[in-house]
């Protein structure tokens, strides 16, 4: 006995053919044992045949295109001692004795937990970009005080999602390619949702930076939690689009986010090395909270600190 | 302002006078020959001899950089000009050197003495012997007195320039003298005198439309005194000077700034400091564009001088300005991006004439919650070093008032060239001068 298996262009099975007796016929006419669709295949195009010493083989019919092995010769006739793929005309044909080995059976992956099971569910990814662009047009919104705020931020909040919807795109074909399967929502719930906790701890930092009077809290907060985010969104992507271990993703994603992070702060430094003229940059930002709940010093604490900013300055302008 | 120097080479025009003639014409006005012209010629024929073009030459270039005037003021060839003709010199000795056009384009090295950098004079040695020349005297004139102006203005050789004596600015840090008449580029360090030849300023600078400023002859004989006799100093302790110089003049004039009795403006519930002296100008204006959901009122005070270091800096600025942000459309949250993005907005476009490295550091600030009395707020303070001259700093204070659901004040604090004890002292009396009065 053997099996027949017409592959389609990716090479996944698209049929799959039984042939309990021998000889058995592939062709185009409806006479055959295996039928194939296929103008450039002979109304009987080849015929599979067991000799006197009991081995399988395909033979050619006497058919125009013949048999042409997988490494692209013309055949009379080729023999199947196990799993052997030629082609009919256009058409892949895979032939499988049926006591050919198979593989022991993989098991099953595990079920996706936590956030990753939150993007994967259609409704709850859905929810999330909804929340997300919703978010992202109030942030844009709010932190614009001029007339034309609501158009500006709703173009923002629509030119994010373009671009966030790009990047998921990306992810869903490098998963389509590697694993077969898209996830195009899963890839973009869970980009918004890195956005959300981003702006969210961003808010936070800053709210408790300035009730707190911290210079510079809510910077080495948003840097760290830029970096978790961010490892954290890279390495959903590589569950959802490829076969990694999770030890893996995890070490692959923080790897790739900490080389950017150098590179970002390579630029940085670089930057920092260029003459600002007469630009003064300040990163001071006020929140609306009561005033009876910030931290304050007095006026003479604070100036009294001056000594470290002329320290800073002196260096600078030693530097040559 | 600006500065009168030119860039355009030329002879030095005209031929000095005997020295017995110019001493009879420090006596009395001269008898003028009839059919000349007028009192104008006659002046010009006695006097432009002693007055001299100076040029500062980039060494690399073999070019001229700067051209300028100056005028003798002792036999041995003592001469007086600004300091802002020679700055490019005394901060890069190795890149400039300065000389005297004679007669037929004949030059002469020129040695820089002594400067004043806050009065903006220089006293040279020229290597020339001249036959006659100024003597500086203190004057005493009435307001409308004829004077004239000599200078080399460009490359058009030696001019004299009418115009009249309008007394001394009223509201100048540095002394200046209003002269009514065209003082221009390449006239700068030449001398400003009376009929009988008496100096009564040196020309520094104009405003256009025949408003010309003088330095008083008082502060070129303080500093010839200063000169007389002294050995060309090195170069390096010419420029350390000027660092002495700007620290020793703003003790004195930063010593009582906001220290006394304040006048005080009123701005949406706030008092803030206003024209502390009369030195001040204040300005005003409200930005309140038809569509705008916010109103933002400026109130700025300013000296409106400043000091000039070299042709790429300047110094000694003193401004401060309060900025009222209101709004009754913005809810809690934008009224606070507002508030933020003017608290972080701070463009400056003094101190630096191009982008460059050499004079400055770049700028640092620190910031946090402050409080005084009721008052609470967000202070930010920035400072940048001067690199040729340690120990001065340009420093800018920020203060955003806390508090305010829909209005706030910022208030900003300049001062440039200033020590930072200085700068400290200044700040705390600036701050304790603001108060909420509603």
């Amino acid at each position: 006995m053997i099996w027949v298996e017409v592959l389609d262009r990716r090479g996944h099975v698209a049929a799959r053919v039984r042939c309990a007796t021998l000889p058995a016929t592939i062709g185009r006419a409806w006479t055959n044992d295996v039928v194939l669709d296929d103008r450039h295949v002979d109304a009987v195009h080849a015929r599979l045949v067991r000799d006197e010493q009991g081995a399988l083989a395909l033979e050619d019919a006497g058919s125009l295109n013949g048999i042409v092995t997988a490494a692209g010769a013309r055949a009379a006739r080729v023999s199947v001692a196990g799993p052997t793929t030629v082609h009919l005309g256009q058409t892949a044909v895979r032939l499988v004795p049926a006591d050919a080995p198979v593989g022991p059976a993989v098991p099953l992956p595990p079920a996706t937990r936590g956030l990753l099971a939150l993007v994967t569910a259609p409704r709850a990814a859905l929810l999330l970009v909804l929340v997300g662009v919703a978010a992202a047009g109030v942030a844009f919104w709010l932190g614009d005080p001029e007339a034309e705020a609501p158009r500006k931020a709703a173009g923002g909040a629509l030119a994010l999602a373009v671009v966030v919807g790009i990047w998921a795109g990306v992810w869903a074909l490098v998963g389509r390619a590697t694993v077969q399967r898209a996830m195009f929502h899963a890839h973009f719930a869970a980009a918004w949702l890195t956005l959300l906790v981003l702006e969210l701890v961003g808010v936070a930092a800053g709210y408790a930076g300035f009730i707190l009077d911290v210079d510079g809290l809510a910077t080495l907060v948003d840097a760290v939690a830029a970096f978790a985010c961010c490892s954290t969104l890279l390495a959903a992507h590589f569950a959802l689009a490829t076969s990694m271990t999770a030890r893996r993703r995890a070490a692959v994603a923080i790897a790739v986010v900490a080389a950017i992070a150098g590179a970002v702060g390579l630029l940085g430094e670089a930057a920092r090395g260029e003459f600002e003229g007469n630009d003064v940059t300040i990163r001071a930002s006020v929140r609306p909270v009561p005033v009876a709940i910030v931290r304050t010093r007095e006026v003479g604490a604070f100036l009294g600190e001056t000594a470290t900013l002329q320290r800073e300055v002196d260096r600078l302008a030693a530097e040559p | 302002m600006r500065w009168p120097d030119g860039r355009a080479a030329l002879a030095l025009a005209g031929v000095l006078l005997a020295a017995g003639a110019a001493g009879a014409l420090q006596r009395r006005a001269p008898a003028l020959p009839p059919n000349d012209g007028g009192e104008t010629p006659a002046v010009f024929r006695r006097f432009a001899a002693q007055v001299a073009k100076l040029q500062v030459v980039e060494v690399r270039s073999g070019a001229k950089q700067v051209t300028g005037s100056g005028f003798f003021v002792s036999p041995d060839g003592l001469a007086i000009t600004n300091y802002h003709v020679v700055a490019d010199l005394v901060h890069d000795p190795d890149k400039y050197r300065a000389e005297l056009l004679g007669s037929g384009g004949r030059t002469t090295p020129v040695r820089v003495l002594a400067v004043d950098v806050v009065h903006d004079l220089a006293v040279i040695r020229t290597g020339s012997a001249p036959s006659d020349w100024f003597r500086l005297a203190p004057v005493s004139i009435v307001q409308g007195l004829r004077l004239y102006a000599l200078g080399h203005p460009g490359d058009l050789g030696i001019a004299i320039v009418e115009g009249t004596f309008n007394g001394r600015l009223p509201h100048t840090l540095y002394p200046r003298i209003h002269f009514t008449g065209s003082i221009n580029p390449g006239m700068s360090g030449g001398p400003t005198i009376t009929l009988d030849g008496r100096v009564v300023g040196i020309n520094v600078a104009t405003a256009g439309n025949q408003q010309s400023f003088l330095v008083p002859v008082e502060d070129a004989i303080a500093l010839l005194a200063r000169a007389r006799g002294a050995a060309p100093p090195p170069a390096e302790s010419l420029l350390a000077d000027v660092g002495r110089q700007l620290l020793a003049y703003q003790d004195i004039y930063l010593a009582h700034l906001f220290a006394d009795s304040v006048p005080t403006v009123r701005l949406g519930g706030w008092r803030l400091p206003t024209e502390p002296t009369d030195i001040f100008n204040c300005w005003g204006e409200t930005d309140d564009g038809p569509d705008q959901p916010y109103t933002i009122t400026h109130h700025y005070c300013g000296t409106g001088d400043d000091i000039f270091l070299s042709s790429e800096q300047s110094s000694g600025i003193i401004e401060f300005e309060h900025d009222l942000v209101e709004s009754d459309e913005l809810g809690l949250f934008r009224f606070s991006a507002l508030y933020t993005r003017e608290l972080r907005s701070l463009a400056t476009d003094w101190g630096l004439d191009r982008e460059g490295d050499e004079d400055v550091s770049g700028y640092r600030c620190r910031a946090g919650n402050v409080r005084q009395g009721t008052l609470k707020g967000k202070a930010v303070l920035c400072l940048r070093a001067y690199k040729r001259l340690p120990g001065l700093y340009d420093a800018v204070f920020r203060l955003a008032t806390l508090g305010g659901r829909r209005s706030g004040v910022i208030t900003t604090l300049t001062l440039s060239g200033v020590s930072v004890a200085n700068a400290e002292r200044v700040v705390r009396r600036y701050v304790a001068a603001i108060g909420w009065a509603p």
